[in-house]
């Protein structure tokens, strides 16, 4: 397919996608009022649920999928491992002790989220000390750090779980599993995915030759061992802005490069933004699912990343070159 | 561009493999770098070409400090066959060999007409622009060897260290690889390539460095240190002489502990 036309077609499911999520919801809408009030024709209480509460949770969503797909594409080429993902290096785990953490004595949601921030810059930064060595940064010793302080993480996660009182479980749960629903300030995630994808796009060029191998990289003139920084802390601080917005969404950091590349798109000068669209617009068309399936009961978006894109990758893997 | 050494110490801590070496790869010429596994003729390469530090003495590219250099500016004149690749492509091998215009791409996005006109005829130069569209992966050994080449062949350095880049190609195209080493030579590039058959040596090197691995190395044109002598004390074993001159070849008799 080229690369081109696959490029306008994830624009058009990136837009489709906000669209899908402003028509659906708990209160039903038709689309000429949702067209009126995307438009700005329609005041009052349609105008208010689209411009108030849809739009802000589809671009939490789509800030989200998109952060946690180029962050995964990222790593899985810093790590030279296919199955790298965002969270591979311990950030939502630290994130998640925080939180919940944060949960369990009781604090409001700004603390919440400042456990959640706190713990994820903690581990990033853990991870970054323990692993690296100037002038000899082993990419394998940076992956089982981050593998062994996930680890270390989860097990603080089980206790926290175990410690905590029965009625603050589920919300405990839906946190781990991925979950939208607390997500209305999307503007930090939107920062940091244009900083993001400014900065991958910068990589882009250097990743492709990275891919290769470090040594390989240095004889076609990369500065490999400033790439491998940038990389590392772009797709750590871009996973944790993604955590802090929605919890520990599992798939789309895995799931979305893959499908690119089974699709042809390996160039990441191409992959990386048709990352950011397809992780967008897939995560905003799940957490529109999510809201909508068991209404007005919300479901974590977490379980439908998965069960959509497990299917989806599976129907892809045949395709591949 | 001259690629010069001397006084140069290479090796690890405890384990000198070339002491105070002196050589000057000039524009045109074409060495062959022989010597036992682990005597030390990857890691002279690697120091050759900036990729490690040496213990002692230093490098010059054309007159400069190779570490003077700015990585893609080195790049540019420096191009480095690796003997291994450990890697992880995704792309085509059209996408592979265009990897190799790295160090002159000026655009954030796709590759200029010159960078595909290189790449197909890098491609075309080692045998393989029929498969420019397949994946890397689904390649032989042997095509992906050819397809390593032909990556630096899209570099157009003016200096070429390559490391075993015969391995894994059948005669033919060992052949065909060494006829273009041999060309780009001629065209005035310096070329420095680690052998392990020394007929090639002697049919495509004007000179050798001869690593023992105890640290006193021999370099020199070929006629004169490719001699049966110094090959039996650089391989530890009898070896029989046949042809002359340029045709000149060595085979192994018995080993010998010497």
């Amino acid at each position: 397919m080229p690369r081109s036309f696959l490029l306008a077609a994830l624009v058009l499911l990136a837009l489709g996608s906000v669209f899908v999520s402003a028509l659906f919801g708990s209160v039903e809408i038709p689309v000429g009022r949702v067209w009126g009030a995307l438009a700005g024709s329609a005041a009052g209480v349609d105008g208010d649920i689209v411009w108030k509460l849809r739009l802000p949770r589809a671009a939490a969503a789509f800030a989200c999928g998109a952060l946690l797909a180029q962050a995964g594409a990222l790593l899985q080429v810093l790590l030279r491992n296919p199955l790298a993902d965002p969270y591979v290096l311990g950030i939502s785990g630290g994130a998640a002790v925080g939180a919940l953490g944060a949960m369990l004595a009781g604090a409001g949601a700004v603390a919440m989220g400042a456990g959640a921030g706190g713990g994820a810059l903690a581990v990033v930064g853990i991870v970054f000390l323990l692993s690296f060595r100037a002038g000899d940064w082993n990419i394998y010793r940076l992956l089982l750090t981050g593998v062994v302080l996930a680890a270390g993480c989860g097990a603080l996660v089980s206790l926290l779980l175990t410690l905590a009182p029965e009625a603050g479980v589920k919300g405990m749960l839906f946190w781990l599993m991925g979950d939208l629903s607390q997500a209305q300030a999307p503007l930090p995630a939107w920062i940091a995915l244009a900083a993001l994808s400014a900065l991958g796009l910068a990589f882009a060029g250097s990743l492709n030759v990275l891919a290769l191998g470090p040594l390989k990289a240095r004889t076609l003139g990369v500065a490999v061992l400033p790439l491998q920084v940038g990389v590392y802390f772009t797709a750590s601080l871009g996973t944790a802005a993604a955590v802090l917005l929605g919890g520990s969404i599992g798939f789309v950091g895995l799931l979305v490069p893959h499908a690119l590349r089974l699709l042809g798109v390996t160039d990441h000068r191409w992959l990386l933004p048709m990352c950011a669209l397809l992780g967008g617009g897939f995560l905003t068309l799940a957490d529109t699912a999510a809201r909508t399936l068991w209404a007005p009961q919300q479901l974590p978006v977490g379980v439908l990343t998965a069960l959509m894109g497990v299917p989806l990758l599976l129907l892809l893997l045949p395709r591949g070159r | 561009m001259m690629l010069a050494c001397a006084g140069l110490e290479v090796g690890f801590p405890g384990r000198l493999l070339a002491r105070d070496l002196a050589l000057e790869i000039r524009p045109g010429e074409c060495w062959g770098i022989l010597g036992m596994n682990g005597s030390g003729k990857t890691t002279v390469l690697h120091t050759l070409g900036g990729l490690r530090a040496p213990e002692g003495g230093g490098v010059k590219l054309g007159g400069r400090p190779i570490g003077g250099f700015a990585p893609r500016e080195l790049a540019r004149e420096l191009g480095f066959l690796l003997q291994d690749e450990p890697g992880a492509f995704w792309g085509s091998l059209q996408e592979y060999v265009l990897l190799g215009r790295h160090p002159h791409a000026h655009s954030l996005f796709g590759w200029g007409a010159d960078d595909l006109e290189r790449a197909e005829r890098a491609l075309g130069a080692v045998d393989l622009a029929g498969l420019s569209q397949r994946s890397l992966g689904t390649l032989s050994g042997g095509e992906r060897q050819r397809a390593r080449i032909a990556l630096l062949l899209a570099q157009a350095p003016n200096v070429y260290l390559l490391d075993e880049p015969l391995q894994h190609l059948d005669l033919r195209h060992q052949l065909e690889a060494m006829e273009i080493f041999r060309g780009l030579a001629l065209a005035g590039c310096a070329v420095a390539m680690v052998l392990h058959d020394t007929l090639w040596a002697s049919r495509y090197c004007d000179h050798v460095l001869l690593l023992p691995g105890d640290g006193v190395a021999l370099a020199g044109p070929t006629p004169e240190l490719l001699t049966r002598g110094n090959l039996e004390r650089l391989f530890r074993c009898e070896l029989q002489e046949y042809g002359q001159g340029a045709q000149r070849h060595f085979l192994p008799g018995a080993p010998s502990r010497v």
